[in-house]
């Protein structure tokens, strides 16, 4: 059998997966489970409290509708969570996502810029601005265990209706060979948790070849 | 309790001979069953990128709102007695007989909500509706006792004291109030002033009601002014 493939990164992934399902009071699947599944799983972890499985329930108009057991809803478009519904701090509108650089990472720059508008339940309308830098081959870390991959830091400026501004910085992993976004935390108003999403299935999905030449 | 009263007017149907014909924005669909809000939205929640938080169901034959708009225009017309600007009263009582009204039903309407809290996505009784699905608008309506109801431009993430400098507010109204009818349905008495400003906000495509001056003293003011906000809520807007 040939072998190819330079990356512990991949391998690191995987170790990760069998970890996390390690812990004690985080749900626990095995990595068989997850790449079994017919449908694709994503962790999502919230300060202090026990992390979640979400299930990948529809991919309708770009955007990726994940939804928990007890009937929370995460919707994501580019890896952006632009909608949440059931949770503590919802907010259900932004605008302007059609020029968000995230939809294409790769031609993303550190002169670029993305202005819109976000919309919550509590009748709020923050503008938000954000620059992007990448951190090329940064270190990925999943519950203790380090991998290699492409960081996408976002410098998010949140301007308070008192004219006040908050700035925070969320993180986006993506894999150093096929691109996709394997991670994130993202921050969605400046007193709120930051979420943490773990594409648990695109992780596990990562070509075998290259995972089992690790070490090789 | 807004989703009970919800579940109790459109009701569990077990008629088989069920008939029910909502009005989606301008085309009329008719359903032989009972359907249940998802299915209803299913056809159309995904053509546009709706802005479900104004987007509204109401009730088509409801007569109990066209009596309630007749009892706060009767209080209307008897203020004229005691107040000095008549001309301002008439105005507003003008302004109310044009609205275009129909009983606004308490229930979120989003796909993604119906679809996953089955609480939020109750079936529809036998009868007439019609369900508003709107886009994000930049704008905000003016209401009440002002010279003439305006539409003017959303400001985005400021408090609702930033409206009052586009506002033109007659000398009956309050100067440190105002009621934000959001385009969810939802009122709020919210402080303008520099001593009570409550710095709410305001989500686009709300309405803004200037209302009468209100007093310490009797209350008689502040039920009117929340009855022609709550009313405003039932307005069809498209």
């Amino acid at each position: 059998m040939v072998l190819v493939g330079c990356s512990s990164t991949h391998r690191a992934y995987l170790e990760t997966i069998k970890l996390a399902f390690q812990t004690s009071a985080d749900p626990v699947l095995t990595l068989s489970e997850i790449q079994n599944s017919a449908i694709d799983l994503l962790y999502v972890s919230l300060k202090d409290k026990p992390r979640a499985v979400l299930a990948l329930a529809y991919i309708e108009n770009s955007q990726y509708k994940w939804v928990s057991g007890d009937n929370a809803m995460l919707v994501e478009q580019g890896g952006r969570i632009v909608k949440t519904v059931g949770t503590i701090d919802n907010f259900f509108y932004v605008t302007n996502i059609e020029n968000d650089p995230l939809a294409i990472p790769k031609n993303v720059n550190s002169t670029l810029y993305w202005n819109r508008s976000v919309d919550y339940d509590n009748g709020l309308s923050a503008f938000v601005e954000s620059k992007f830098e990448w951190v090329i081959n940064s270190e990925l870390i999943i519950d203790g265990n380090h991998a290699k991959a492409n960081m996408l830091k976002e410098v998010v400026t949140f301007h308070q209706v008192n004219k006040q501004t908050n700035t925070w910085i969320n993180y986006f992993w993506f894999d150093t060979e096929t691109e996709q976004l394997l991670k994130s935390e993202q921050q969605l108003t400046p007193n709120s948790d930051r979420y943490e999403l773990t594409y648990i299935s695109r992780i596990a999905r990562l070509p075998l070849a290259t995972v089992l030449s690790v070490g090789d | 309790m807004r989703v009970f009263l919800f579940i109790c007017v459109l009701g569990w149907s077990s008629f088989s001979a069920a008939s029910v014909k909502i009005t989606i924005n301008d085309t009329v669909f008719d359903y032989e069953g009972n359907p249940k809000l998802s299915e209803v939205l299913e056809p159309i929640a995904l053509e546009r990128s709706w802005y479900w938080q104004s987007s509204a169901l109401f009730r088509v034959g409801d007569s109990t709102i066209d009596k309630e708009r007749s009892f706060i225009i009767e209080e209307l017309l008897a203020l004229t007695s005691s107040l000095d600007d008549v001309k301002v009263i008439r105005q507003l009582v003008a302004s109310l007989e044009s609205w275009n009204l129909a009983r606004r039903l308490a229930i979120p309407i989003d796909f993604d909500l119906a679809r996953v809290q089955p609480k939020f996505n109750p079936k529809f009784e036998d009868g007439e509706y019609l369900l508003l699905l709107k886009e994000r608008v930049e704008t905000v309506s003016i209401i009440g006792l002002v010279n003439e109801s305006t539409v003017i431009e959303y400001k985005g993430n400021v408090a609702a004291m930033e409206y009052l400098s586009d506002i033109k507010a007659t000398d009956l109204s309050d100067k440190s109030l105002i009621y934000i009818v959001q385009g969810n349905g939802e009122v709020k008495k919210s402080g303008v002033a520099y001593w009570n400003n409550s710095y709410d906000h305001v989500m686009a495509g709300s309405q803004i009601y200037i209302p009468f001056t209100e007093s310490q003293f009797s209350k008689k003011m502040d039920i009117l002014n929340m009855k022609i906000a709550k009313l405003a809520t039932n307005r069809i807007i498209k």
